[in-house]
């Protein structure tokens, strides 16, 4: 199926959406959204309102309406490097809306509101319809899209992969958390990660950043070497590290995955949702399923400045080898042959609803048809020796305990 | 890292931008017209004036800027403009410091990347006032004298094509990292 047949289905199956399943669905993913109802029982006053439009999940056009009231002034068009904070944060929010309700083109307006920021007002999923210059830009979108997938399935390389997951160093028998940032620069191959908390910022999280690969076997020996070098310089050994989706409350973890050398589309977010972050939201310790829906929500993605981009669903999946070596894996199979995989069982709402609640049993019925596909995948064998044991656990509907010191597991030896 | 002969490294002096940050952020402000509003007509800011200060771990952005509302009263039969100067502070902290900076040389500087602006202007609950939400957003820059490590070209700046700059990574310290000696252990 080409680009545009693509858009008008997902237009399709959106329309045979329910209302209230639409807002459920944003809800769930935490994005706020103003019915009409909500719009008439607020207080009197004026909000800005931006119209996003979007396509193959970026903004092409953001009109901002401001709060000034005077006539003609009051309508602009946001530029995308003058106002790039304002322009991302509009852009994204509009984006996981689209793509919370099954679109990767079309039109969102949003408003500003007092507790989360903005507010969804409305969705036009089928914005381009007619002949107007707005239509021509959607085209436009497309025609690019289209073509740098035709270009990349005759090419047929193999993506590049890399990773910044993180851990933390805990102080026990008290569960305190010690700043990485003791240990660790803010740069490097093991460095730290930043949080801000009442205005400061501090630096608790520590993050290992492997040279990519597009190489398994290469980017797990990367990813040890990043280990080996954060164990060097983590000097106080009687702390222990941990990992998983929120190991000690009140600070989730990532294990945010790179991928270069492949477009990004609606289409491989979904294979990656449905093949590789709902399982791991099974296997996830139930302690780290406070995450979402404020991190590690479904489709959640950032373009990267050397041309790809990150995959940000993943809770850091340093708990164990096995999941790491599992998530490399799978990885790399998806993104290579997403287009095999035609499953989506997070289309459905009791999925949905089961995954951002971290109802186990719900997902777990759905496991094993999503592994039979991706056993069944051409090359499958490449990644079968690191995929196996993970999908071995996955059968056997075991979960990871992210309270444990990962350091044992990945042969780190206190004081090496 | 090793280096060949040919290729020294000396330590320079320069001054340089060694810290870096950015804020976004929300604030609140409450106005109290002579009259009490009826509905905000336009709402807007203007007038903006800032300017940096070197403050601990971060830089502090100081600045004021005016709240105009326009706004109507007497049921919507008589409308005004509502006019407050607004002072604030902003700390905005640093996500980059060198650490090797000299601190008698810094010098702060900051950059509203985002003008104020007045997001949400609505009647408050007891309709005496307006509350306006503002979005402002600051870049940060402090430039002081720091260390600087540069590659020095004994033999002048003429071919590069025969350099042989080995950035070794001591692959060999890491040939026992494979990782399919871990152990499978969910």
């Amino acid at each position: 199926m080409n680009v545009v047949d693509e858009a008008e289905e997902a237009v399709r199956r959106y329309e045979r959406m329910l209302p209230r399943e639409r807002v459920d669905r944003l809800k769930r993913s935490g994005i706020e959204v103003l019915a009409s109802q909500g719009r008439r029982d607020r207080e009197l006053g004026l909000r800005v309102r931006y119209d996003v439009e979007i396509c193959c999940l970026q903004a092409i056009r953001i009109k901002r309406r401001d709060t000034s009231g005077m006539g003609g002034t009051q309508e602009s068009v946001l530029d995308r490097e003058a106002a790039s904070t304002l322009f991302k944060r509009i852009e994204r929010l509009a984006t996981k809306t689209l793509y919370t309700v099954g679109l990767d083109h079309g039109a969102v307006r949003l408003e500003a509101t007092g507790k989360s920021g903005c507010s969804v007002i409305s969705i036009d999923p089928r914005p381009w319809k007619g002949m107007t210059d707005l239509s021509a830009m959607y085209r436009a979108g497309w025609k690019q899209l289209q073509s740098e997938l035709d270009e990349e399935r005759h090419r047929n390389a193999a993506p590049i992969i890399g990773m910044d997951p993180e851990f933390l160093l805990v102080q026990m028998p008290e569960s305190k958390i010690v700043p990485a940032s003791r240990f660790l620069e803010r740069t490097g191959i093991a460095g730290c990660d930043s949080v801000t908390i009442g205005g400061r910022r501090i630096y608790p999280v520590a993050e290992l950043r492997p040279a990519p690969s597009s190489e398994p076997r290469e980017l797990l020996a990367h990813l040890m070497r990043a280990f080996a070098v954060a164990d060097r310089s983590i000097s106080d050994h009687s702390l222990i590290w941990q990992a998983g989706g929120m190991p000690q409350r009140g600070l989730p973890l990532g294990g945010h995955v790179h991928f270069s050398g492949v477009t990004l589309n609606g289409e491989l977010l979904r294979a990656l949702d449905n093949y590789l972050a709902l399982p791991l939201a099974v296997l996830q310790d139930p302690r780290g399923s406070g995450r979402r829906p404020r991190y590690g929500s479904l489709g959640d993605f950032r373009l990267k400045s050397y041309g790809g981009f990150e995959y940000r669903t993943l809770p850091s999946f340093l708990v164990s080898p096995l999941v790491a070596k599992g998530v490399v894996a799978l990885a790399g199979l998806i993104v290579r042959g997403y287009h095999q995989l035609h499953q989506r069982p997070l289309a459905k709402a009791v999925i949905h609803t089961a995954f951002y609640e971290g109802n186990r049993e719900v997902m777990q019925a759905h496991i094993p048809a999503l592994l039979d596909d991706l056993m069944q995948m051409d090359g499958y064998e490449r990644y079968e020796r690191y995929a196996a044991p993970l999908i071995s656990q996955l059968i056997q509907g075991k979960t990871w305990d992210e309270s444990r010191d990962i350091r044992k597991l990945w042969n780190i030896r206190a004081g090496s | 890292m090793s280096l060949s002969h040919k290729h020294q490294c000396r330590e320079i002096i320069t001054k340089a931008i060694c810290g870096k940050g950015r804020k976004f952020s929300t604030v609140t402000h409450t106005v109290t017209p002579p009259n009490g509003p009826t509905s905000i007509l336009g709402a807007w800011i203007i007038n903006h004036q800032y300017e940096a200060v070197s403050a601990g771990d971060g830089i502090e952005v100081i600045g004021t800027y005016d709240i105009n509302i326009w706004y109507s009263y007497d049921k919507n039969s008589q409308t005004d403009v509502a006019k407050e100067t607004v002072s604030y502070v902003e700390h905005v902290p640093l996500s980059y410091l060198d650490p090797k900076h000299r601190a008698a040389t810094v010098e702060v500087s900051a950059d509203a990347t985002q003008e104020p602006s007045c997001v949400e202007a609505t009647v408050s609950a007891g309709g005496s006032s307006v509350i306006i939400r503002v979005e402002r957003e600051f870049a940060v820059e402090l430039v002081a004298e720091t260390k600087v490590c540069v590659k020095v070209c004994t033999d002048g700046c003429g071919d590069y094509e025969d350099k042989d700059y080995d950035f070794g990574s001591g692959d060999g310290d890491y040939d026992d990292l494979d990782p399919d000696l871990l152990d499978d252990e969910l």
